[in-house]
């Protein structure tokens, strides 16, 4: 097939230069250039393994080798032909980010000591590398920055997805971080006393929590955890200058962007707790002060009580800081708002949500990303409890609608929830709504051959399952965390074999900074430090999160859902043209 | 609707203490799972850990660390602790894996045992350089 005409080729110029107000000339010679695929250092090169222990249990990281792509047939179930590659072409090159889980580790809206009562069934309460999350996500913004253009085709970077579970404890602040950082805008990752860290970390009597200055005294010291002085202040020194997406993202909700840690309904003491001036330094204390707080509701007398244990700070275990209104805990709607507070490149205005989701209150939304590709956003987050999720009724049958309607193109689904934690049917009294499971969830996809792949996250760890029916089916991609350890992304590129069969390809990508933790202060080196961190924060199992090579850098054949040669070469050269364009301006 | 072949797990019952329908008292459930010792605290426990997810990376680790040609990775299910999974080599060979609550993995490619040993053993050595 042939690709854009001379004629095309300059009017497809003249048109994106005129959009994005830029030199005819100077576009039109990028556009012209040959795609190459990219060289940029990703997993294909280099991958991160566990290196020595550095004290006591504590080990540092090494590079490994790099994973090359392996094939795998699930679904195609037979051989692909071996001179695929030369025929192959790009038809979405785009990224896919979850779980990155932004975190305001000052915030008095946390409940960190928690783990004291349970580390194990705690642990997403409190990480040692939590005032580091911005820092971790500006990297991973560079890293797919350095591979906008893909490691297999050249392609440029389309879209990316981001698959929930941005703010980790539904804090304003962490919700404006997040899409600040994605959008390549700076970023002062404090709060409360501007340059001053009051926090947990920071607190001598805080024995329990790794603490940079002396870990000495609790489980992070003991383990080996190493003095890291000055990693606090320097952790909110700012600003941080992302690189930002290179690519217009969507994203969906996720659990921690609905409930309080992703699992628990947010009270009105929580709300007040999260912008006031004390910060629970002591489980049994938070826990007291939140039973407190309830039980005020039905006294006049204990609330007054309440009232003024939150005034003067009567209650022990809490520690004084400075409150901060920025913290303020998000509700459901805000969350979709704040999506429109955005720069229009990489854009688009509301990530997905449109202003009739505004309206109505759906928290749910459909795109073309090309005239080629529809993606289906869900929001499969239990609205009561619990951390894992459904398909609410309403949802599915309008993904059933509109898939019946989506004949000619290929589908990608995007949700938080994997096909392994899709079972929380849990409801408020009174409440009829039928949730459906992964089960059913899984066999309506199946009923539509144009669904390729179905991309999520919620279990922090890198996952790709295959789901059949007869002859046909699609592929399930399940992307890691930027929070724990290995604080993996990805990029997937559909392509087409023009022999029948299509490959999705899967690409594992680290976050832009260095192996080795150094005491810098720069915006690599505070990420890099997190990952350390991560690696050995041994209550997350943190090495099998990476996953098996089955679920890191592959290609996963299926059939084409339908003959792919209705996609002119012009067609995706038009497209290819537009994301080029936009990185120009960009 | 024919069959489907999928990697996924049985419903869970019975994850929460009194039902699936949950009486929405915010943070009062955070203090009732610590105060009253419900078992079912295990519910925030860090997401992903599951000795499935353990039991499937191991497994595929060796298949692929011994160069076995997968048609279909296998597939898993838990039942009480004890995880099996099943899938195909492209010659049409069964591929098992089987691990009892507590115990060693067993990795098969037809009668051809592949690996017995420690889940963890092998999740730590694909972590660390060979």
């Amino acid at each position: 097939m042939a690709g854009l005409s001379r004629r095309g080729f300059l009017a497809s110029v003249a048109a994106l230069s005129a959009a994005w107000q830029l030199d005819p000339l100077e576009l039109g010679q990028a556009l012209a250039q040959q795609a190459t695929p990219s060289t940029a250092l990703s997993t294909l090169h280099q991958t991160i393994l566990q290196g020595p222990v550095a004290q006591g249990r504590y080990r540092t990281l090494v590079a490994g080798p790099g994973e090359p792509y392996l094939p795998r047939l699930d679904v195609l179930r037979r051989a692909p032909d071996a001179d695929r590659a030369r025929a192959r072409r790009s038809l979405l090159y785009l990224g896919h980010l979850s779980d990155m889980h932004v975190i305001d580790a000052q915030s008095p809206g946390r409940i960190e000591p928690m783990i004291v009562q349970d580390h194990s069934a705690w642990a997403s309460a409190f990480h040692p590398q939590d005032p580091l999350t911005v820092h971790v996500l500006a990297a991973m913004t560079q890293a797919l920055t350095d591979l906008r253009f893909s490691p297999l085709t050249g392609a440029p970077m389309g879209a990316a997805m981001v698959t929930g579970d941005s703010a980790d404890m539904h804090s304003h602040h962490e919700l404006r971080w997040y899409i600040d950082v994605l959008d390549g805008r700076p970023v002062t990752p404090d709060s409360g006393r501007p340059g001053v860290y009051e926090g947990l970390q920071a607190w001598s009597d805080a024995v329990w929590a790794y603490r940079p200055e002396d870990p000495a005294g609790g489980g992070f010291g003991d383990y080996g955890f190493p003095r890291m002085p000055g990693l606090l202040d320097r952790a909110i020194a700012g600003p941080v200058q992302p690189v930002g997406l290179p690519a217009p993202w969507y994203a969906v909700y996720g659990n921690h962007d609905t409930l309080l840690l992703g699992t628990f309904g947010i009270s009105p003491q929580f709300r007040t707790m999260a912008t006031g001036d004390r910060k629970a330094l002591a489980w049994e204390a938070l826990a007291a002060d939140v039973l407190g707080g309830y039980a005020a509701t039905a006294s006049p007398l204990q609330r007054l009580v309440g009232a003024l244990d939150q005034r003067f700070g009567l209650t022990p275990g809490f520690r004084t800081v400075t409150a901060d209104s920025r913290r303020r805990i998000f509700e459901q709607q805000e969350f979709m708002a704040a999506h429109f507070d955005t720069a229009p490149n990489p854009g688009p205005v509301g990530h997905g949500f449109t202003r009739a989701n505004l309206d109505s209150g759906e928290t749910w939304w459909s795109a073309d990303i090309t005239p080629q590709v529809r993606v289906f956003g869900l929001d499969t987050c239990n609205q009561v409890a619990g951390p894992d999720g459904a398909v609410p009724d309403t949802q599915f049958r309008w993904l059933r609608a509109q898939l019946e309607q989506t004949t000619d193109r290929l589908v990608l689904v995007l949700s938080h929830h994997n096909s392994l934690t899709l079972e929380n049917r849990a409801l408020r009294p009174g409440a009829t709504e039928v949730l459906h499971g992964a089960e059913e969830f899984v066999d309506l996809l199946l009923d539509f051959p144009n669904v390729v792949a179905w991309l999520n996250g919620h279990t922090h760890l890198n996952q790709i399952l295959a789901h059949t029916r007869g002859d046909r089916g699609f592929w399930e991609i399940t992307t890691a965390s930027c929070i724990d350890f290995p604080q993996q992304q990805q990029v997937v590129e559909l392509v087409d074999n023009r022999d029948g069969t299509m490959s999705i390809f899967t690409t594992v990508v680290d976050h832009a900074s260095p192996l080795t933790a150094s005491p810098g202060g720069s915006l690599a080196d505070l990420a890099g430090t997190s990952r350390e961190l991560a690696a050995n924060d041994w209550i997350e199992d943190p090495f099998m999160r990476r996953g098996s090579p089955l679920d890191r850098n592959t290609e996963l054949l299926l059939p084409a859902p339908f003959d792919l040669a209705t996609i002119t070469d012009a067609a995706l050269e038009a497209q290819a043209n537009t994301d080029l364009a936009r990185m120009v301006a960009r | 609707m024919s069959p489907t072949s999928s990697g996924l797990r049985p419903p869970v019952r019975g994850k929460w203490c009194q039902s699936t329908t949950f009486h929405a008292r915010p943070l009062v459930v955070l203090v009732a799972l610590v105060t009253a010792g419900c078992s079912q605290v295990a519910a925030v426990a860090p997401v992903g850990g599951t000795r499935e997810a353990l039991v499937r990376f191991a497994g595929n680790d060796v298949l692929v660390v011994q160069g076995v040609s997968i048609l279909a990775a296998p597939v898993c299910t838990s039942d009480a602790g004890a995880v099996t999974c099943a899938g195909t080599t492209t010659d049409g060979t069964a591929i098992t894996v089987s691990a009892p609550p507590d115990g060693p993995m067993t990795v098969r490619v037809g009668d051809r045992v592949l690996y017995d040993g420690p889940v963890q053993t092998v999740i730590d050595e694909a972590g660390r350089p060979s």
